[in-house]
């Protein structure tokens, strides 16, 4: 190893076991974990290749959706901030955090986040906006003129 | 401007033209911001700061608007997600695992950053290899938003990977920083830091010197507190790279000039399918007024 962390052990192997268990966080383990699973020889049908039949049906739903719009404008996120150690035991809840962006990544598109609004008690709130692949123009275009109309001024103290 | 605290509340736009109006000088500008890095210490939004490498960049970009010369981004501090790797700088990806590497490489996009004349504070937190919601599986600890909730002082998460710079920008210790987007880690943390975060469409910026999550939905996008400062700021990211073989070769249009105020005869869709159980009441009602 020429760099990174090295925790020594009675063998070579011992060494990385070590390494690894002491260097790698308990959130990339799962996610290390899963994902040998779901790749694995036995399951790879049953969830990888399900997953990439949904990740196309996703993009055709997006591409459908184009022929009758220019842009799409969802919530960013289901909820505004929450306190740190919440949904702390909890992986699917904090993997909800991201269901309204993921289908973006999935389909390979644009999008924006901007603050548009406050919760009740005073946090930011944002909205998205989804745009065609490689048209950023309309999506800042569109962007601009949310802004102006939401007109967010708000800023936090700093720290 | 007076006081240095003020200049730290400046857009990317107003501190572009300041500069080349000699309002004040890249200097001051990275002094403030430098400053402001060290006051908001206790937000843990840095993992590793760079204020001398910071200085000499500022030093430069001064020099190059004294000849009248520079940039789209000349003299202005950015923060770097501390997933792009930077040359003799240590690069974490918020892991233990990475103890004290310090890549011999630039990452195209903190490159193409640099080439503008961006200045660089230093690289900022985010939650392990990005992986999380919430910043809270950064080895080098959670960063804190810096918004709290009325009435409570409980610090509350910025929000996920790119939670470190999303806090810095929102705090405006960064007129901008950079973020990746593998599925939401640009635009959830600038939701809940109240900025704007872009993630551009996949194969427009480079990945080449990004620490991979998810290749073919990693993308690399600006976070900054107005939508013009995005539009400024990926003009710089973006562009083709031979090093990427999924970035695309194609034309990076003038983003700023695309924002002509103008929408009319364009049609927004609004889909019921993100219309999801339990969803408060409040962010419905936003969506609602933000359709009308």
């Amino acid at each position: 190893m020429r760099f990174g962390l090295r925790v020594p052990g009675n063998s070579l192997d011992e060494m990385y076991e070590n390494t690894r268990a002491e260097g790698f966080g308990a959130e990339v383990r799962r996610r290390v974990l899963i994902g040998t699973y779901v790749l694995s020889a036995g399951y790879y049908d049953a969830y990888y290749l399900k997953a990439q039949r949904v990740r196309a049906l996703i993009a055709r739903d997006f591409a459908e959706a184009y022929k009758k719009c220019d842009v799409i404008l969802t919530p960013t996120a289901p909820s505004a901030a929450f306190a740190i150690g919440d949904k702390a035991d909890d992986p699917i809840a904090m993997y909800l955090n991201d269901v309204f962006t993921v289908p973006v990544n999935l389909a390979g598109l644009p999008g924006l986040s901007l603050p548009a609004g406050m919760s009740a008690d005073g946090l930011p709130l944002g909205l998205q906006i989804i745009g065609r692949a490689f048209d950023e123009e309309t999506l800042f275009r569109v962007a601009g003129v949310l802004e102006h109309a939401a007109g967010f001024t708000a800023a936090p103290v700093r720290g | 401007m007076a006081a240095n605290g003020d200049l730290t509340g400046l857009t990317i736009a107003a501190a572009r033209d300041g500069l080349r109006q000699k309002k004040f000088s890249a200097r001051e500008l990275t002094d403030a911001h430098i400053d402001a890095m060290a006051e908001a210490r206790p937000l843990n939004a840095f993992i590793t700061e760079t204020p001398e490498k910071a200085l000499v960049m500022a030093a430069a970009a001064e020099a190059r608007l004294a000849k009248g010369e520079g940039g789209a981004l000349e003299g202005v501090p950015l923060a770097i997600k501390d997933l792009f790797c930077t040359e003799g700088v240590l690069t974490t990806a918020g892991s233990h695992i990475l103890d004290g590497f310090r890549p011999s490489y630039e990452s195209t996009v903190s490159a193409n950053l640099w080439r503008a004349g961006a200045v660089m504070l230093g690289k900022t937190n985010l939650d392990e290899f990005a992986m999380g919601s919430s910043n809270v599986t950064s080895y080098y600890g959670p960063v804190k938003n810096p918004w709290r909730r009325t009435g409570d002082n409980r610090p509350l998460v910025p929000g996920g990977s790119s939670g470190g710079s999303a806090a810095a920008v929102a705090a405006r210790i960064a007129m901008g920083a950079t973020g990746t987007d593998t599925g939401g880690s640009i635009r959830q943390p600038a939701s809940f830091c109240g900025i704007v975060g872009m993630k551009p469409t996949y194969g427009r910026c480079s990945r080449w010197g990004i620490v991979a999550f998810a290749s073919s939905l990693d993308q690399a996008g600006p976070m900054t507190r107005t939508v013009r400062d995005a539009a400024i700021m990926l003009g710089a990211m973006a562009g083709h790279d031979e090093k990427d073989s999924t970035s695309v070769p194609a034309p990076v249009p003038d983003y700023e000039k695309a924002m002509t105020g103008d929408v009319r005869g364009l049609k927004f869709g609004i889909p019921k399918e993100y219309r999801v159980e339990g969803m408060p009441a409040e962010i419905e009602a936003l969506w609602r007024q933000g359709i009308e």
